[in-house]
């Protein structure tokens, strides 16, 4: 699609949008903002009507299941929508810009100095063949025009401030010879070497042992308080959510379902899919005995989505009215979710 | 109820890298472990990884043999690997892996892999193996779906069909390593719903490796913590969680994220 096709539809008068939910801090600068996107292939939509937004020194977390389109969703922020999907709709601005305005030239200026991603595979998305120290000073010289003697001594720089001991010599080590928690740390030295002002991370810790997830997440904590970087991070764990977030969006095939400030996630979640999620949780803290309240049947497939709320089949509270798509909106200041019974809840 | 695996002083050690301009080096995967699983018990099995927890559960599980120790099933020695003797045994001690997609063979329908299996153990005759599949399937929470192939299965229904071909050979013990650390948390749930309700129907016991605390602690009766090969600590899964000895399981306790945000909280307030 062309972006004189994405404007003609983003500009089309018929469509009613969802409002983007905010959280209650004007102060800080919005850095990117995510407004009715819905990306697709011609058969099935793979993310519909997705809005969201993310200010400096603010981590939303999107969370749902595999297949509930958080990753494609982040990929789309940054430009990076796959060829064989097309953007039907929506506008992605980022720091006041519209991506979709932007030629590709411009986006590849601003993907890796202004934002920048980590995966959840970092040793896959390493170069193999190259030192980290030269995979990290690499950024530095094309984006920030350095000489690469500047450059690999900021790589030392960057490697110590992510944690590694003996930055000197880890720095010519190839990925293979470093631990999966290592490698992760490379990614972060490389993603936050020019100090973007969106991070994202699609599951960034899932792979890691507990420890060192727990290192990880303390680190990217510290990072955001010193640079003030807005950070999005994709996970299905509410565990991390708790560690991480300030807002939570959870997603369901395809759909924001639920947006709200962490804390009032956690105390009284208002879509059904959410309580399921919570009330499965196993918590290492907390002793458990018998059934879990498994959440029965599994995602629908985006060809093949139920009429009306995608989560009806599932659903322990589903009645007649949910043959209606539930619109996404407002329960309580700042609190959003997509259910005909969002509110009454407790 | 039979069912008791012991596995004494086991050693495992990993030789490699006979490179031309390296020498020899070795691993010490296992080193001197004693553990004991009751019949109809769920031994759980924790550490990080690297820690030895999936090479003594293969171990355990009869597919690969210690450097040295001993491993018994109600009193009897395994046999050696590859003997006729231990490809009968298979059948009281199965395995269940993290990723079902690969454990299942895609060309081939669920309901010919259950029979498949029950006709390498020569179980029964063609019909009493089909009736049998399909009570398995039922029994798993897939009925009528045999003529099923694997990729036309979600992740769960695939672990699902990994199980039923695993408990179709009625075994005493399944050693499940990380069977469900691949699957969604809604599913993830299911599953081991699953594996308790057919625990308390067949008295099957397992030993159940993972590196999630919170699903270790739910599904055990016992824990063991490993690291770096040896195991720590080993107790009732409520002690080990209330009232951890070793300074390795109170880390790993340490590093388990908050339960909410309000928690997460409380912990920074106490470590400032």
């Amino acid at each position: 699609m062309t972006t004189l096709e994405v404007e003609a539809l983003s500009a089309g008068p018929s469509r009613q949008r969802t409002p983007v939910p905010r959280l209650p801090m004007p102060q800080a600068e919005t850095v990117l903002t995510v407004d009715g996107l819905t990306v697709g292939t011609a058969r099935a939509d793979l993310v519909i009507d997705v809005s969201i937004e993310v200010r400096a020194s603010e981590t939303l977390c999107l969370v749902g299941e595999s297949g509930c389109g958080k990753s494609l969703t982040c990929l789309a922020a940054m430009g990076l929508t796959p060829e064989s999907l097309t953007r039907k709709a929506g506008q992605i601005s980022f720091l006041g810009d519209d991506l979709s305005r932007l030629n590709e030239n411009q986006l590849a200026d601003i993907r890796g100095r202004d934002m920048a991603m980590i995966f959840q595979d970092a040793m896959a998305a390493l170069n193999p063949v190259r030192r980290v120290g030269m995979q990290i000073a690499e950024v530095l010289v094309v984006h920030r025009g350095l000489t690469w003697r500047q450059a690999e001594k900021q790589a030392i720089d960057l490697l110590a401030s992510v944690g590694i001991a003996d930055p000197q010599s880890r720095a010519k080590a190839y990925p293979h010879q470093l631990s999966g928690g290592m490698c992760q740390r490379v990614m972060i030295a490389m993603a936050l070497a020019c100090r973007p002002k969106l991070l994202i991370a699609d599951e960034a810790t899932t792979a890691l042992d507990v420890t060192t997830q727990a290192q990880i997440l303390k680190l990217m904590r510290e990072l955001q308080a010193e640079t003030g970087a807005a950070m999005i991070f994709v996970t299905h764990d509410l565990g991390v959510v708790a560690e991480i977030a300030d807002r939570v969006a959870v997603m369901y095939s395809g759909r924001v379902v639920e947006n709200a400030v962490v804390d009032d996630l956690f105390e009284g979640p208002q879509h059904p899919y959410t309580r399921g999620l919570m009330a499965c949780r196993l918590h290492a803290a907390s002793e458990s005995h018998g059934r879990i309240a498994a959440i029965e049947g599994t995602v629908p497939s985006p060809a093949r989505r139920p009429e009306g709320c995608s989560f009806r089949p599932r659903c322990p509270h589903a009645a007649e009215q949910c043959i209606e798509p539930p619109a996404l909106r407002p329960v309580r200041g700042g609190h959003w979710a997509a259910c005909h019974f969002a509110g009454d809840f407790a | 109820m039979s069912g008791r695996v012991v596995l004494q002083d086991i050693v495992k050690v990993y030789r490699s890298g006979s490179g031309l301009f390296r020498g020899k080096t070795s691993v010490r995967a296992v080193d001197h472990v004693d553990i004991m699983l009751e019949p109809g018990e769920t031994l759980g099995i924790v550490g990080e990884s690297g820690s030895g927890k999936s090479t003594l559960g293969r171990i355990a599980a009869g597919i690969e043999s210690p450097t040295s120790g001993h491993v018994s099933l109600d009193g009897r020695s395994y046999a050696r690997i590859g003997s006729a003797a231990w490809r009968r045994e298979r059948r009281g001690v199965q395995m269940i892996f993290q990723n079902p997609s690969k454990a299942l063979d895609p060309r081939m329908t669920i309901g010919a892999q259950i029979g498949e299996a029950m006709q390498a153990h020569r179980l029964s005759d063609t019909q009493g193996r089909k009736a049998r599949m399909e009570e398995m399937l039922a029994l798993v929470g897939l009925p009528g779906m045999g003529g099923r192939y694997s990729h036309q299965l979600s992740g769960g229904q695939q672990q699902r069909a990994v199980i039923a071909r695993a408990l179709v050979l009625e075994p005493r013990v399944v050693v499940c390593d990380e069977a469900v650390s691949a699957l969604d948390v809604s599913v993830q749930a299911q599953i081991i719903n699953l594996l308790n309700d057919l625990k308390a129907r067949f008295g099957i016991g397992y030993l159940f490796i993972s590196h999630d605390l919170g699903v270790v602690r739910h599904i055990s009766d016992r824990i063991a913590v490993m690291q770096k090969g040896v195991i720590v600590e080993t107790g009732r899964a409520a002690e080990i969680f209330a009232n951890p000895k070793h300074d390795y399981t109170r880390s790993l306790l340490a590093a388990v994220p908050a339960a909410t945000p309000a928690e997460r909280r409380a912990r920074e307030r106490r470590i400032a």
